[in-house]
């Protein structure tokens, strides 16, 4: 809408007079407050007595009822005139010849027919740009610019306040507002209670002070304030683009005032900035009334697609082998189905420019998928046919050519490439083709297989500048397959398409509403746009906005249709409800089992991972604060680094928070770093530039954003790659080979490390508490890495020997996981008994390895056995196996 | 009621004028997409269809002017039927004002 710093500018310019304060006296003539902009003044002179008031409504009855009949006269008139006596007989002769009462009516109905033109299409409006500030100098009323019914709001609440006593005129005028049938919609759009938000008005309005110009307990004047909103909602109205100041430029003008602005944010729970564009979206929307269905009808109907080939200028030939493999966007844009595009007016005239041109007159448009490519085309499309295109262009069919039915069916390669010729001759000859080729790189690359490449006969014909193309591809792509092939590449001039800003996806978002909300029989909140546009950005990252949020919009509408019905509404939680389906990250809001949840969370965790308290506290305190909101959310949810001898359960606690956060152990991209220990290695993690390697951390995190990443051996990292980890832990962000940036931020990064391991065993030994040696372990890290980068975990967590106690928990967890596999498997219930169960531990327990050799000792002693028994049939399903002893 | 009289005079013959010649403009501009005479003016020596034989560079010139002629007399009708509409459109206040006083002065 862009209205606010405009309006904020307006609203220093409001001036009082400072003999009457605003009432209105003999000094002002009456007018009391202006609104400055420019040269031009701008006052309301209402007439806000009782008589006044009444004389006003009796008049816009009066003036309703006079339109009334006038229309009615004037269609009797002409017909007296044309089928009476006059015109059918004898012509138009005896109108302009005789006299009479049939002329009479004639000629005055023609009077008010020729002041009805006059006052519809000739007179000017006084707001001819929707920019005060390009007024010419006046000194003007505003009166005649109030809709009936926003002026009886005004004097309604002029009237509450002279019958409260009370001057506070912007509560009262809220309140009558609030209570206006047009405005429930809004609050419903901002999946707020209009009932709600009404008491709350009510209990605000008979506790506001007075706000200024009282004068006496029966003399209080709301006029002031009155005349100050009015001309604010002038100046809305004219930021807005509308001729008549209606309760949509009423609510924008209170929204200026402090207090009902504060009230809104902080009382009421609204974002005014989200109540305007609501207010806006709902007033403006196309009607939903009795023409419902013509327009339905018309929406759904079906387009007939005229095939254009010939110019105006009759030069250009007809096109059949193009015409089987691509679509003419010019006859699809004549038949008007293609809509226009919102923004990217910079990226349209910088394409047309190219095209414009005589020589390298090739655009490649480089954008990631959704970002808009193809909509740009399509508009190029619509300017042509609406002659809004440059004039080089004009009169040209714009043919997007699709490379996979060019290539499909083709069974050597001399067939392809006279395929191609023969296309491109046929552009050549017609001369008013520009070729648009989507997804360049397929075609560039195709051929290879019959032994030559089909760039190197596009090439040489593009760069004759013979004819125009727009070319369409990835920044992957276009790294991988064109940029390679230089003289291809060199024939175009590249214009980068990049996402399109949250703010207006919001409008296309609004725009394209009334469309889905038809197909689906739905209706979407307010809420449900915001939360799209943020959720979509944040979590959804193969595509780009606004394409992404627009497609989170139509399914979030197909699953609500499909499990609440027709008619029912789309909110913000149902798209955050989506957004967990569809990532399993749990975003929607904390309920009350949850939050539970989270509050026991430590020992949900010590439910897999045995001891280690400090370690479990820290992660469990990170989760805590990210599901509260606080985290960072420009770093990863939260990097660690887990210090500690092997087999102490630093593994085993990333994965139960995998589990616990990400909703399974699956979501864990593990790395072993001791597989880079060169500097040639980084290929294999951010992929290598030819494209033959894939990088395992940057494709990792592009199939899996929400995930735990393990990045085992930390230590054995050779230092170049270290650097890479400052930016991941830092900025969440890595670039990878291609340059395309991955994001990290929705990621747990946990590095595991053995540094130092025997420290901590030797200290515990000697009887020491993990706090009396933390500065000798952190000491000895600075051996190993920066410490820029150790400055970066958000906690370095040391691990701490297993006691024996704690292994027999291990173990007697490890042998319930068991005991479960095998009920469920064969159906057989295990006993462990506590000799056994000793023995286990005993074995499985070591001071240099921990608990790693208990599921060795495990499978030996107890999985090995039950296998060998069960094969002979010496437990069969439904049986109890009991284990004693252990040999 | 002088001011009213100043402005609409002004509005009518002033700015009325404009926007009616604009409109018309446009209009006979948009039936240009489809007769193509400028088009054609342009092109004229080019042949039609890309033919560029003998025979098409002399027939080309040929289609084309009578395309021209044919193109110039439709936007010419066009032009008339505006003009006589605009000469209405300027007479139309003052003999509505004449009409009215003249067939009101029947019933005093």
């Amino acid at each position: 809408m862009g209205e606010s710093s405009q309006t904020e500018k307006i609203e220093k310019e409001i001036m009082f007079c400072p003999f009457c304060g605003g009432n209105g006296c003999v000094k002002c003539e009456n007018r009391g407050v202006w609104l400055k902009v420019g040269g031009a003044k701008y006052f309301w002179q209402p007439k806000t007595g009782a008589a006044s008031i009444i004389s006003s409504v009796v008049k816009s009855v009066l003036f309703a009822l006079f339109k009334f009949f006038a229309v009615i006269f004037v269609i009797f008139s002409f017909w007296e005139a044309f089928d009476f006596s006059l015109v059918k007989a004898n012509g138009f002769y005896p109108l302009f010849a005789q006299k009479g009462p049939v002329q009479f009516l004639f000629w005055s109905s023609l009077g008010i027919l020729i002041y009805w033109i006059y006052n519809k299409k000739i007179k000017p409006s006084v707001l001819l740009e929707g920019d005060l500030a390009l007024m010419p100098k006046v000194n003007l009323n505003i009166e005649p610019f109030f809709s009936p019914s926003a002026k009886s709001k005004i004097y309604a609440a002029i009237t509450l306040a002279r019958k409260e006593k009370n001057p506070g005129f912007v509560w009262r005028l809220l309140k009558v507002l609030i209570n206006e049938k047009k405005m429930i919609p809004v609050f419903e759009k901002l999946e707020q209670s209009p009932e709600k938000i009404s008491r709350l008005i009510n209990q605000r309005a008979a506790s506001a002070p007075e706000d200024r110009g009282a004068e006496s307990e029966n003399g209080a004047s709301a006029i002031p304030d009155a005349k100050k909103t009015a001309l604010l909602a002038f100046a809305d109205m004219s930021a807005l683009g509308k001729n008549k100041i209606d309760e949509t430029c009423l609510l924008f003008a209170l929204l200026r005032f402090d207090e009902i602005n504060f009230f809104f944010e902080k009382e009421a729970e609204v974002e005014t900035s989200s109540l305007r564009y609501a207010a806006f979206w709902t007033q403006t929307k196309p009607s939903r009334g009795i023409f419902e269905g013509l327009f339905k009808k018309r929406g759904k109907r079906l387009v007939k697609i005229k095939h254009r080939i010939m110019n105006r200028a009759w030069t250009a030939r007809p096109t059949p082998t193009l015409d089987r493999f691509s679509r003419d966007i010019t006859d699809f844009a004549a038949a008007r189905v293609i809509a226009p595009i919102v923004n990217r007016r910079q990226e349209i005239d910088q394409v047309m420019r190219i095209l414009e041109r005589n020589s390298k007159n090739n655009a490649l448009l480089v954008g990631e998928v959704g970002s808009g490519r193809k909509s740009i085309v399509n508009e190029i499309g619509r300017l042509i046919v609406r002659e809004k295109a440059l004039p080089n262009l004009h009169d040209k069919r714009l043919v997007a050519l699709d490379a996979s039915q060019v290539i499909s069916g083709v069974k050597a390669g001399g067939e392809l490439e006279s395929r191609v010729h023969l296309i491109l001759s046929e552009i050549h000859k017609a001369g008013n083709v520009i070729l648009f080729i989507p997804d360049i790189h397929n075609l560039a690359e195709s051929g290879s297989e019959y032994g030559f490449d089909i760039s190197e006969i596009l090439a040489p014909v593009f760069s004759m500048s013979a004819f125009q193309v727009i070319g369409s591809t990835t920044f992957y792509d276009y790294h991988r397959t064109i940029e390679k092939r230089g003289d291809f590449a060199d024939t175009f001039d590249i214009i980068k398409v990049e996402e399109v800003s949250p703010e207006i996806t919001l409008e296309i978002l609004m725009r394209e509403a009334p469309v889905l909300e038809d197909k689906e029989g739905v209706f979407f909140t307010f809420g449900a746009f915001k939360k799209a546009v943020e959720l979509s950005k944040r979590y959804i990252f193969n595509k780009l906005l606004p394409s992404k949020a627009v497609d989170l919009l139509s399914e979030a509408a197909v699953i609500v249709r499909t499990r609440r019905g027709k008619n029912a509404v789309v909110s913000s939680e149902d798209i955050a409800n989506l957004i967990t389906e569809k990532t399993g990250v749990p975003i929607t809001k904390i309920t009350a089992g949850e939050a539970a949840r989270l509050v026991n969370l430590e020992s949900e965790i010590h439910r897999r991972v045995i001891g280690q308290n400090e370690a479990v506290r820290t992660v469990a305190e990170a989760i805590k604060r990210m599901r509260v909101g606080l985290r960072n959310e420009k770093k990863p949810v939260g990097v660690f680094l887990f210090l500690g001898p092997t087999g102490v359960g630093k593994t085993e606690l990333a994965k139960s928070l995998a589990e616990v956060y990400f909703g399974s152990e699956e979501s864990m991209i593990r790395l072993d770093m001791s597989e880079f220990q060169s500097a040639e290695n980084i290929d294999r993690l951010i992929g290598s530039t030819d494209g033959n390697t894939a990088g395992r951390l940057t494709e990792g995190v592009k199939k899996q954003p929400f995930s735990l990443i393990l990045l085992d051996e930390f230590e054995k990292t050779h230092p170049s790659i270290l650097d890479l980890f400052l930016q991941v832990f830092d900025d969440g962000r890595l670039t990878d080979s291609f340059g395309r940036t991955r994001d990290f931020t929705n990621t747990i990064i946990i590095a595991t490390s053995n540094v130092g391991s025997k420290i901590i065993q030797e200290r515990l030994k000697e009887g020491k508490k993990l706090e009396d040696f933390r500065p000798e372990i952190e000491a000895n890290l600075l051996n190993y890495f920066k410490p820029e980068l150790l400055n970066r975990f958000n906690a370095q967590i040391l691990f701490t020997t297993l006691s024996p106690e704690e292994i027999l928990q291990i173990a007697r967890l490890q042998i319930k996981k068991l005991s479960d596999r095998l009920e469920n498997a064969q159906g057989i219930k295990l006993e462990v008994l506590p000799e056994a169960m000793n023995k286990i531990t005993e074995l499985g327990y070591s001071p240099l390895y921990g608990a790693r050799n208990l599921q060795r000792v495990i499978t030996e002693k107890i999985e090995n056995i039950i296998a060998d028994k069960f094969l002979r049939g010496e437990i069969k399903r439904g049986q109890t196996f009991t284990i004693k002893n252990i040999e | 009621m002088l001011d009213f009289i100043i402005n609409f005079a002004y509005d009518w013959y002033i700015r009325g004028s404009k926007k009616f010649w604009n409109g018309a403009f446009g209009f006979i501009k948009s039936m240009d997409s489809d007769l193509g005479v400028i088009a054609n003016i342009y092109n004229w020596t080019s042949p039609l269809y890309g033919d560029y034989s003998y025979g098409g560079r002399i027939i080309g010139p040929i289609f084309r002017t009578g395309r021209i002629f044919l193109g110039l007399a439709v936007c010419a009708v066009a032009f008339l039927v505006a003009l006589a509409a605009y000469v209405i459109w300027l007479a139309l206040p003052a003999v509505v004002l004449v009409m009215f006083f003249l067939n009101l002065l029947t019933f005093v």
